[in-house]
């Protein structure tokens, strides 16, 4: 069982009454987490300090939970994204899916299903940056940080 | 009929779904607010049991209507994403419940009961390729044309069926109080059988009598 207390949590959503409230509620279970209301929060708070599992809802203003994840998922393969949407379709799913998402769920949920959900991520994220750091150490392909380097002196 | 032409429908079913959407994150912000009460209640009792028992049971209402309430909005919008696609594989007994779910008010305002069959009673795997649209407003119709015709009481059942190389739903009803020749005749003789027959035929569908019981069946295909 991952240890509560270290699981680094992200809630992106606009809908600042509904996160803050999901918030309170995943805190009684003691999980900490930390709260964006739109895509350009998250991506910043994401580079500030990288989550372990990131809740991402869909249709926001500016940035959309599409495109969080596709950035995300880029630059930190490792952060595990679930999906928390009221808007969603099976085309949704399926490129969210497609793009990494660990889960896709549908509001409202159980709390408790949702607390499930992140532990279960986490352990996915500490059992995936385990096996990319054995493989890495062998020389066989790039951790994220390789990743991000190279992305970032593309970019120059 | 009214003529309503592919944007128009393009049209209701883009802003209906919309609304749907954000009825679902107004009642996702109540269920969290009212999850959020209990697990504070959880923690810290009310020091005086009959005030505690009588929050116990205000929660628990809420709570029934908001899964009530979102049940009506996943229906509602599964209604309102149908014009999304003209043509798509559609499952017979997921069609079935939909229009069980978006008619059951007609019903109960005339005091019949509108149900799917039981689960043994009908084919969950049968599936039609058509239109989504047409396919909701033929069962509908199916369900209007004996709405109009039975008698408080009596009782409707919907079970998606593939007998007999025909893939369809089989209106069954009960405490009809005639038979089914007469209620089938009856049904012929009212304005909305052209409907009825007017949408199936669109879609190269057709509708039967059953022969044992009072009731018809939609034919898909």
């Amino acid at each position: 069982m991952a240890d509560k207390d270290n699981i680094k949590i992200l809630l992106v959503d606009d809908e600042e009454e509904f996160v803050k409230t999901l918030s309170e509620r995943i805190k009684m279970r003691e999980l900490g987490t930390n709260i964006a209301h739109n895509g350009e929060q998250a991506l910043e708070l994401v580079d500030n300090e990288v989550p372990d599992v990131m809740v991402l809802d869909l249709r926001m203003p500016g940035i959309d939970g599409m495109e969080v994840l596709k950035r995300v998922k880029k630059a930190y393969p490792d952060v595990q994204v679930i999906i928390l949407t009221g808007h969603g379709s099976e085309k949704d799913e399926e490129e969210a899916r497609r793009l990494g998402a660990f889960e896709y769920l549908q509001k409202p949920v159980e709390v408790d299903t949702l607390v499930n959900k992140i532990q279960r991520a986490y352990r996915q994220k500490v059992e995936t940056s385990m096996m990319a750091g054995t493989f890495a150490e062998a020389g066989e392909f790039d951790t994220a940080q390789q990743i991000l380097d190279r992305d970032k002196k593309k970019k120059k | 009929m009214t003529a309503l032409t592919g944007k128009d429908i393009e049209f209701f079913g883009k802003i209906t779904a919309s609304m749907t959407h954000e009825f679902k994150n107004v009642l996702a912000i109540i269920k969290e607010s009212a999850g959020l009460m209990e697990d504070i209640t959880q923690i810290a009792p009310l020091s005086d049991g009959k005030h505690q028992e009588k929050f116990d049971n205000a929660l628990k209402t809420v709570k029934n209507q908001l899964n009530r309430g979102m049940e009506l909005s996943t229906v509602f919008n599964r209604f309102a994403h149908a014009p999304d696609k003209s043509t798509a594989e559609i499952n017979l007994k997921d069609l079935a419940e939909q229009v069980v779910w978006l008619s059951e008010r007609f019903a109960r305002l005339k005091h019949i009961t509108l149900k799917m069959a039981p689960d043994d009673q009908l084919d969950k795997a049968v599936s039609i390729t058509g239109n989504p649209v047409w396919s909701q407003m033929a069962v509908y119709n199916g369900i209007e044309c004996l709405l109009n015709q039975l008698p408080a009481e009596s009782e409707i059942s919907l079970a998606s069926s593939n007998e007999a190389g025909e893939k369809g739903i089989r209106i069954d009803c009960k405490n009809v109080k005639t038979d089914g020749q007469q209620l089938f005749q009856a049904m012929e003789d009212s304005e909305s059988w052209n409907n009825l027959k007017e949408i199936l035929s669109a879609i190269n569908g057709d509708v039967r009598r059953l022969e044992r019981n009072p009731g018809v069946m939609l034919i898909f295909a």
